[in-house]
């Protein structure tokens, strides 16, 4: 579960070294943590970076303030800058507390050892051991006496047990200290990585048991200046090279070689590999000096070779989602890995058609893409009040969203962490305070929380607190709530929001402003209309233009000529319906000069500068009430504004002048369910609305003259893609050379740059979990 | 002639026979022109106006339906689909000689077809018919189907 935390207090403490104080953004409590656990923050492109907690007062049991101090690394990697670079006030997310790090709990004596900013942890030792009454030694090293962070507040709290040593006076005897330490003792550990292998060294040396030393690594041990590229044999004689600034581990994920690991920082020993041949160069703090000196095994996440190249015992290749493209373009283009062969499918004017036909392609579209994007839930006037929920599916992924008691939306996996039942299935309902799972009525807080088991004593001795059932229905990774529509990212990590969406979120502004009161309510239930084909022919055509007056001939051309023989009077108003259809036979050069525009990460729209939408009759009524609300000249810029499809990478579609947002619900390559949503504009006379309903209808329905023939087109070519001619789609009308999706652009009407727009954004976030991005220079 | 009780439950039986044998024009001069065909999306909804139906059609848009099905260019119509209705007899609920007002409920299954598709809906049709120069019309038409909130592919036709 995310935090979102506010910078409430930033003080320097000593050059380059700042403390950092955050609350919750209401004010409430926080979670519990322990002495030596950590928070992960989210640092947006300078990606995630942990920092221990700080506590001189043992406040984490009721905690209301989290405390970290960050050093700034002028040559780092931007996660210090990133943090350094918050103001008072900003807020920011991170994980709940974690602690890898725990004190023991024994009588037995403790030795803290700190060096630099590592001492950040073993404050929160020192204070928890001061309180115990419990015996223990701080020992704590730095440059100088300027570099020493904190030295005042530590004397003056722990001045019986604390030493302080700086390297330019007297530099820290880790042999004494660990040659005189009580028998028994435990050894924390938390500095640089020399420090703590001398730690470990001289410790083994004294004889001490391992489970007696514990250390953590502050800074990441990997990437050292001078380091050069190698290469790694594997047990089936494949050869990689490992570039300069990648892992061994990396590189063998990215080439779906199955390598098993964990911190990545060369001190959990999970990734503990045998060497067949060649010299390691160890950096990892795990092995022992004799491992080591015998260079039989290494850590394969941090260290490197000496020699030119590594034989290690690693397995055959793991069964990873290896398509059909995937083997025929790796024979083609010799590319391996899932990502090459994904990107292989796109080229700017052209589209393979796997994207559109491949089972395994679609599946990795669950996998990664669904994951790693902001994808539409619902709107939160569908949970208005506490307790009340609406299941749906992010991806194939079910979920609920749900208004928790603190009126926040949250969205879970709508899976009982016992057996797996589906805890709700109803389209939606209220559950009032709790969920009840209906199999053996575990109940969970529509947090997500899990509130009660019956008979709960029959887990008392099985250690049930450890288990991942106790986690009870597991939020997705992130939710935004914007002007009321309700977006998750299911991914833990990724882009945020703001990152991800930017300008494109004016089309959802436009249509909230056109409510005098601000805000929407969602009207009725959806339509529901299934498509025999896959999920993006429908996100292509949202901004087709060329198609409605060749595919709706039949529909808005009928319409035309029936109501041109109907010899309409001049002073009878016009059907509404006439108002809506007709325009859908607009020629060429009206969709030519109504423009696109695209956004970074596949969003775009359609009517930059007109549309369809924009002779739609305004009563006096509705502009007073505007007028009223905003202004005038806000009232008619937002009136104004006419655009006519707006698509939000992946899978949903919006008519800011009509309230209308379609979802395109993928359910298998070849089946997506489209549901059309209507809402209400707040504080406006009904005709709108009827209207908004009218086009619902007459448009988006499964009996709809227009859908119809829309739906007939995206089957015929979801049949025709098998046919074994050209395996291309082209989407080349308007392109010029080499364009760049990350820039906002606006073109002529007709262009298919937003498909290509779509297809980009789609190789970016498929890609985005396959393989480690390329790091900046640490 | 009086009109009878059957004269009605033919009446529904007639009209469900042109929709059959695709007689589209014929069954819109079954139409006053005020009259309106509605198909709801949720069940037992009331207001056809402020939120989606499934269909709710005046008479321009029926004949545009109509048309559209008889068009050259309507190619979700190439071929065209049939249909099938299986009726109950009908239930005569209002019975009005003197106002010549007359309401039906009537149960029927209606199967639809193209290619190699085929799909059946339940449906409880009510019929509000008006005599208008000694002849019934359809004044209002709902359409209920028993699973409206379901997810539909095309319904093309007239069920
Ligand atoms: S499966 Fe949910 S309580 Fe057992
Ligand atoms: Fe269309």
């Amino acid at each position: 579960m995310t935090l979102t935390l506010k910078l409430t207090a930033k003080d320097s403490v000593i050059d380059r070294i700042d403390l950092f104080t955050f609350e919750a953004i209401d004010g409430a409590s926080l979670p519990n943590y322990t002495a030596g656990a950590h928070l992960d923050f989210e640092l947006g492109a300078a990606g995630t970076r942990s920092y221990s907690l700080i506590d001189f007062e043992r406040r984490a049991g009721n905690a209301r303030q989290l405390q970290v101090a960050v050093q700034r690394e002028d040559k780092g990697d931007g996660g210090s800058k990133a943090m350094h670079a918050l103001e008072v006030g900003d807020t920011i997310e991170t994980t709940e507390p974690k602690n890898d790090f725990e004190l023991h709990s024994s009588e037995a004596p403790t030795i803290l050892i700190a060096g630099g900013i590592g001492v950040t942890p073993i404050i929160s030792f020192a204070a928890e051991l001061h309180a115990r009454g419990a015996r223990y030694q701080f020992h704590y090293a730095t440059r100088s006496r300027e570099n020493c962070a904190f030295a005042g507040a530590l004397t003056a709290r722990f001045a019986d047990a604390l030493t302080l040593w700086f390297d330019n006076e007297s530099q820290m005897d880790l042999q004494s200290i660990i040659a005189d330490a009580p028998s028994g003792a435990h050894f924390f550990c938390c500095g640089p990585k020399g420090m703590i292998e001398a730690v470990r060294e001289l410790a083994e040396a004294q004889g001490i048991a391992k489970d007696h030393i514990h250390f953590e690594l502050f800074a990441s041990p990997r990437g050292h200046e001078g380091d050069k590229p190698f290469e790694v044999e594997i047990a089936d004689g494949r050869v990689f090279t490992i570039p300069a600034d990648k892992t061994i581990v990396e590189v063998l994920e990215a080439k779906g070689i199955d390598a098993t690991f964990d911190c990545q920082r060369g001190d959990c020993g999970i990734c503990q590999t045998k060497v067949l041949g060649g010299i390691p160069d160890h950096r990892d703090v795990v092995l022992s000096k004799s491992e080591r000196d015998s260079g039989k095994v290494m850590q394969i996440c941090v260290s490197r070779a000496k020699s030119n190249r590594l034989k290690l015992d690693i397995g055959a290749p793991a069964s990873k989602a290896k398509t059909r493209a995937a083997e025929r373009r790796s024979t083609m283009g010799n590319n391996t890995t899932d990502a090459d062969a994904i990107r292989a499918l796109v080229q700017q004017h052209q589209v393979h058609r796997d994207t559109y036909i491949d089972k395994e392609i679609y599946e990795l579209e669950m996998k990664h893409l669904f994951s790693n994007t902001w994808v539409f839930v619902g709107h939160d006037s569908q949970t208005l009040t506490q307790g009340d929920y609406i299941t749906t599916q992010i991806g194939n992924q079910p979920v609920i969203m749900v208004r928790h008691t603190d009126d926040q939306i949250y969205v879970l996996y709508n899976r009982c962490p016992h057996k797996g039942t589906k805890i709700a299935i109803d389209r939606s309902g209220n559950t009032g305070k709790f969920f009840r799972c209906p199999y053996h009525a575990w109940s969970f807080k529509t947090d997500g929380c899990l509130l009660a088991i019956p008979l709960k004593k029959g887990y008392a001795e099985t250690d049930f607190e450890d288990s991942e059932a106790n986690n009870g229905l597991e939020s997705v990774g992130a939710v935004k709530n914007y002007r009321g529509f309700v977006f998750a990212r299911l991914a833990k990590e990724g882009m945020s929001f703001e990152d991800y969406f930017g300008d494109a979120m004016s089309s959802f502004d436009n249509m909230v402003d056109r409510a005098p009161a601000g805000r929407l309510e969602v009207a009725g239930p959806p339509l529901r209309y299934m498509h025999q084909c896959n999920w993006k022919m429908l996100v292509d055509n949202q901004t087709d233009t060329c198609h409605p007056m060749v595919a709706h001939e039949s529909s808005a051309g009928t319409a035309v000529r029936l109501f041109e023989e109907a010899n309409w009077p001049a002073d009878k108003p016009k059907p509404m319906a006439m108002e809506i259809i007709a325009p859908f036979m607009s020629p060429y050069e009206f969709f030519e000069e109504m423009g696109i525009r695209t956004w970074p990460n596949g969003h775009g729209h359609t009517g930059v500068h007109h549309s369809i939408h924009s002779d739609y009759s305004q009563d006096p009524e509705y502009w007073n009430a505007l007028v009223e609300a905003y202004g005038e000249e806000k009232a008619a810029k937002t009136l104004g504004e006419n655009r006519h499809n707006t698509v939000y990478w992946p899978n949903i579609m919006i008519k800011g002048p009509v309230q209308q947002l379609r979802n395109f619900i993928p359910l298998g390559p070849d089946k997506t369910l489209v549901e059309s949503y209507i809402y209400r504009l707040v504080g406006a006379p009904d005709y709108l609305l009827q209207r908004t309903a009218m086009y619902n209808r007459l448009i988006n329905a499964p009996t709809s003259m227009v859908g119809h023939d829309d739906l007939e087109m995206y089957e015929r070519a979801q049949e025709g893609l098998h046919a074994q001619s050209t395996e291309w789609i082209n989407i080349q009308r308007l392109h010029t050379e080499e364009e760049d999706y990350d820039e906002i652009a606006v073109e002529n009407g007709t262009t298919e740059r937003q498909m290509r727009n779509q297809m980009n954004a789609w190789v970016k976030f498929m890609t985005m979990s396959m393989e480690p991005e390329t790091e900046a220079a640490e | 002639m009086t009109l009878t009780r059957d004269n009605i439950i033919d009446f529904i039986y007639d009209e469900a026979r042109m929709l059959d044998e695709g007689r589209f024009s014929e069954w819109l001069d079954l139409w006053i022109p005020e009259g309106h065909y509605w198909m709801p999306l949720d069940y037992k909804q009331k207001d056809p106006d402020l939120v989606t139906s499934l269909l709710y059609e005046d008479d321009f848009m029926r004949r545009l339906r109509v048309e559209r099905l008889n068009g050259e260019r309507t190619f979700s119509q190439k071929p065209k689909s049939r249909c099938h209705h299986v009726i109950q007899r009908p239930f005569v609920d209002e019975f009005d000689l003197d106002t010549g007002h007359f309401v039906t409920n009537t149960s029927m299954h209606y199967i639809e077809t193209r290619l190699d598709e085929q799909f059946l809906l339940a449906i409880t049709a009510t019929h509000e018919l008006k005599l208008v120069d000694g002849k019934l019309r359809i004044a209002n038409k709902r359409v209920e189907l028993l699973n409206s909130d379901a997810a539909f592919g095309n319904i093309q036709l007239l069920p």
